[in-house]
């Protein structure tokens, strides 16, 4: 009686802990992104942003990291007799100031990416271009390039690891150097979860870059105090020539 | 230590070591050749990546400081012609408050950084022919330097001065001149000055020598006096109307182009002035050359942020 009181406890136990496994590792995903705050001081020069977190064991991730709207209009360029001269205005409309893809190795994840809507060609759909008839079919090919030279748009393939991580999950971890163009404003980081080439369950984090210390005071100074930045630029040269004068005996440049 | 700084107004991040380098090279060139170096430090801002509103801005900025001391050592000694260098100077601020203006309303157009291009390419193509012919003729000259002549009364020229009303006589150059053409001309360098974020010594020089017939002695004091005070407009109305003026951007250039003066100025004695004018001319040329192939060859990208970053 007490052997099969015995059997009885591990048969149901056995797939009450396998149960409790797969329950586990195919939880809810987990997000974090470090630093959460990216302070733009005296000596930024872009900064670099680590993305961790968790998936169930059977998917795969990918991250955008998608910026604020902070200049919608451009200007077109045009030939004008011999030279290029801006001959067009082109408002561009929800175009985030950055987005950056994050994608797993593989050969083929730029193509998986792009058929399930994510990816800088995708952006096409969400922003609105106001038209002239002036204006060329390819602007918005136009806009990637340009945002593509600053490093603001990008797909970085192989950026995101894989490794086990507790309870039989599968940990990811990435990092992204943002470049020093990088606008302040309010990011986000935003994992998306692949199971089965479908898009599944998305989880956010915000990521704010901010101007901190001695930038912050200028930039705030050199808007809202226009006339006494200007004063303030001059006095500061003024004293430097001073100073370059007395170092070298009056012997100042121009 | 980060050897990158961030410019507030440029939003740019740039290695420390190139800006002072190149605030030392123009300075080096500036010692040497005894030229000021803001119509080279604008155009190679531009080349690395500066946007050309605040590249042109910051340099005037720049010239405050450099032009500063030279300025009070010249009042020292007594070679400023205040009455001709107030009367530049009235020219200059107008003609420097009309450049600030012409650039905000281009700058809203999305075509200040093509004016301040096309001023350069046809400043520096002037300047850099003018340069190369001038020490061409020189190494090819027997050495013999040509006697300007003296008596030029009847030249059209000088009748034509005669002509202008409200003669003054201006007692510390020793000349007679309306004041209508130093106002004129002070307001063309003003413009300048705002345009192009250069002083304009590179051109009043010369002016005042050939032209006004001033005293060498007192054109150098003059000429500081009027590029210090139309810079110091220029910079005050460039940070009020367009906020391009990065003051930590003017400093940089400041601190390499100070130490390159210095050794330009040293090194001038020991080389050969023609062959290095030469040489000067054609960087100039170079320079203008690129500015002028960014303007007509199709360019890689043709959209840009509306008025600059």
């Amino acid at each position: 009686m007490r052997r099969f009181a015995l059997v009885i406890v591990v048969c149901c136990a056995v797939p009450s802990f396998a149960a409790t496994g797969f329950a586990q590792a195919n939880a809810p995903a987990a997000l974090m992104v470090s630093p959460a705050v990216l302070d733009v001081g005296m000596f930024f020069s872009g900064g670099e942003v680590a993305i961790t977190g968790e998936v169930p064991v059977s998917s795969d991730v990918v991250v955008e990291i998608i910026g604020p709207e902070v200049n919608s209009l451009f200007d077109l360029k045009g030939r004008i007799g011999p030279f290029w001269l801006t001959r067009e205005k082109v408002d561009l409309d929800n175009a985030p100031a950055l987005y950056i893809l994050l994608l797993p190795s593989g050969p083929d994840w730029e193509q998986k990416a792009a058929a399930l809507n994510l990816g800088i060609d995708n952006l096409k759909q969400q922003i609105g271009i106001s038209r002239s008839v002036n204006t060329p079919d390819d602007i918005f090919h136009m806009f990637l390039k340009l945002k593509r030279s600053e490093k603001l748009y990008d797909e970085l393939p192989g950026t995101i690891l894989y490794s086990t991580g507790e309870n039989g999950r599968r940990r990811f971890s990435a990092t992204c150097r943002l470049p020093s163009s990088t606008a302040v404003g309010n990011y986000t980081v935003k994992a998306t979860i692949i199971t089965d080439g479908k898009r599944g369950a998305e989880l956010t984090r915000d990521l704010t870059v901010q101007e901190v210390g001695f930038v912050e005071m200028v930039n705030r100074m050199a808007s809202k105090s226009r006339l006494a930045y200007g004063i303030a630029a001059v006095l500061i040269a003024l004293f430097s020539g001073a100073v370059m004068g007395l170092l070298f005996k009056g012997s100042g440049g121009h | 230590m980060s050897w990158y700084i961030y410019l507030p107004i440029a939003q740019h991040s740039v290695a420390l070591p190139i800006m002072v380098g190149l605030g030392f090279v123009v300075g080096l060139l500036s010692g040497m050749f005894g030229v000021g170096g803001g119509f080279l430090m604008t155009p190679l801002l531009i080349m690395i990546g500066i946007p050309p509103t605040v590249a042109a801005a910051s340099d005037s900025n720049q010239i405050v400081a450099a032009s500063a001391s030279g300025m009070y050592a010249h009042y020292r000694l007594g070679n400023v012609d205040f009455k001709m260098g107030i009367y530049l100077l009235i020219g200059g601020i107008l003609g420097g408050t009309g450049g600030v203006q012409i650039i905000k309303i281009l700058k809203a157009m999305g075509n200040a950084d093509f004016l301040i291009k096309i001023t350069y390419v046809v400043m520096l193509g002037f300047v850099g022919v003018y340069m190369f012919q001038e020490s061409l003729q020189a190494l090819r000259s027997t050495g013999i330097p040509k006697a300007i002549p003296a008596d030029v009364k009847d030249s059209l020229y000088v009748r034509l001065m005669r002509a202008i009303p409200w003669q003054t006589r201006f007692d510390k150059s020793g000349i007679v001149l309306s004041p209508l053409v130093p106002l004129f001309l002070g307001g063309l360098m003003g413009m300048l000055a705002a345009i192009m974020g250069v002083g304009g010594g590179f051109i009043m020089v010369p002016i005042m020598v050939y032209l006004l017939r001033m005293p060498m002695h007192v054109v150098v004091g003059t000429s500081l006096f009027q590029v210090l005070f139309t810079c110091i407009d220029v910079t005050i109305m460039q940070a009020y109307s367009n906020r391009t003026v990065d003051f930590i951007l003017a400093l940089l250039l400041l601190i390499g182009s100070t130490f390159g003066a210095q050794i330009g100025a040293r090194l001038s004695t020991r080389l050969k002035e023609d062959q290095l004018k030469i040489f000067l001319a054609s960087l100039v040329l170079l320079v203008m050359v690129k500015m002028l192939l960014s303007l007509v060859l199709t360019p890689n990208i043709l959209i840009s942020y509306h008025g600059g970053h």
